[in-house]
């Protein structure tokens, strides 16, 4: 465990860290169990801290809720991420599970994808269809391997295809950032790292998704906080890192 | 998760939070319903939450009119995303009051320059925990047992997590305040926390 990462569990609890070190700590989280459970101790305590200054809310706070929520659509409960879905097949005998998980990953790229889609129809609508068919090739070529790992609230999956020297990248559950700040995706190599994209989560926390076709001799993907406009070399310690399938 | 390991147990006392009754429909189960659009048990959930997530907001954000808008914003909040509510993960008032903080943090952090604040906040390093509320025994009890808890702390300790908690800092400006190291606020918030969880008897 990383001690100096570690002892951001307290500021954390009490939502006290920057952007930066928050989301650093929450790509931390995602990693270790032992910090997981302490977080969650840590907030029952500070949940107490706050019911302990409990003031009586204006009457017509609860008349004007009430009214409210019932504008306001629910989210749909979180479904099995791609990773369950994946670890479901193979526990049962299967002759391909490799092409299992890489369909149920497929399948979720193809989904969000259409769903930004459909928000950005009317914007640059060629400019889609060329990254559409990009994602297309990179989940269709016979060499897509998938790797996929838990971020913040959500999941991250990456689709490589080595003989085409591309990969696919998307996220779901990523915090909203202040409009000063944006999530920069990185292609880590030995000799350093690229930038590979800017990420901008929508309302429920996806990201379209980004392709890259200069894989080169990269090994992982990285991700970071960066000001608006992105960095040309990560100011901060990626939160998330994915290996790279070879 | 949780399932391999220790479970997450919530408050000692089922009732712990201000205004809730024994006699009162457990949160996480009010919450499981609300999912279900049960405008009903959002209704009850206002009812059991609602002066703990105003009370914290406000003494966070201070200006009245604000603090009404953030903790709408949460309660509504709680309405739209009570499907995502996991009990293994911690109690429903812990995911509330996590919710109402981050919420009231956001809203000052935006909105006010970091000296504006630290000019407000520079005789204000005591706890002041308000005992202007006529409420029931219950809540008396929890914050009573709040105090002693805090009490417990070292002075640094107590004005760290209360400085971040109560007034919304970040651990550097704690630290600026303080006039110490920045590892040791960050230290001090995480043993005061520690020390606070075991007093109040909450475990994860």
């Amino acid at each position: 465990m990383n001690d100096d990462l570690h002892t951001l569990a307290g500021a954390y609890a009490l939502d006290a860290l920057p952007e930066d070190d928050r989301a650093r700590f929450e790509g931390h989280l995602a990693r270790c169990e032992a910090c997981l459970q302490e977080v969650r101790g840590l907030r029952e305590a500070s949940g107490q801290l706050g019911v302990a200054v409990a003031a009586p809310a204006p009457a017509r706070l609860r008349t004007q809720t009430l009214a409210r929520i019932a504008e306001v659509r629910q989210l749909p409960p979180a479904v099995p991420e791609v990773a369950d879905l994946a670890a479901e097949r193979a526990r049962r005998p299967r002759r391909r599970p490799l092409l299992a998980y890489g369909l149920a990953a497929a399948c979720l790229i193809v989904a969000l994808f259409s769903s930004f889609l459909a928000v950005r129809w009317q914007q640059d609508l060629s400019h889609e269809r060329a990254t559409a068919q990009a994602v297309a090739a990179v989940l269709s070529a016979p060499d897509a391997r998938t790797v996929t790992a838990p971020v913040q609230g959500g999941s991250a999956t990456v689709v490589v295809s080595q003989s085409r020297s591309s990969m696919v990248f998307a996220s779901s559950g990523l915090r909203q950032l202040p409009e000063s700040r944006t999530y920069e995706l990185w292609l880590m190599s030995p000799a350093g790292a690229r930038p590979a994209g800017l990420l901008r989560p929508d309302a429920d926390g996806r990201t379209n998704p980004v392709v890259n076709g200069t894989l080169g001799d990269a090994r992982q993907v990285g991700l970071t906080v960066e000001p608006a406009g992105g960095s040309p070399q990560p100011t901060s310690t990626p939160f998330l890192v994915l290996d790279l399938p070879a | 998760m949780t399932d391999e390991g220790r479970p997450v147990r919530p408050f000692r006392k089922p009732a712990a939070a201000a205004g809730v009754r024994n006699d009162a429909p457990a949160l996480d189960a009010l919450l499981a319903r609300v999912a279900r659009g049960d405008e009903a048990a959002f209704e009850q959930t206002y009812d059991q939450v609602a002066d703990a997530v105003f009370g914290l907001v406000r003494r966070v954000v201070r200006d009245p009119a604000q603090s009404e808008e953030v903790t709408q914003e949460v309660l509504v909040e709680v309405w739209r995303t009570a499907s995502r509510y996991e009990p293994a993960r911690g109690s429903a008032m812990a995911w509330i009051m996590t919710m109402a903080h981050r919420r009231a943090v956001d809203r000052v952090r935006s909105e006010q320059a970091a000296s504006d604040r630290q000019a407000r906040a520079a005789n204000r390093e005591q706890v002041v925990l308000y005992d202007e509320v006529a409420e029931d025994v219950e809540a008396r009890l929890d914050r009573e047992r709040v105090r002693r808890c805090l009490d417990t702390l070292t002075d640094l300790q107590r004005q760290s997590v209360a400085l971040a908690y109560y007034e919304g800092y970040t651990y550097r400006e704690v630290a600026e305040l303080l006039t110490v190291p920045l590892g040791t606020v960050k230290t001090r918030m995480r043993d005061g926390m520690i020390r606070m969880r075991d007093c109040l008897g909450v475990e994860a």
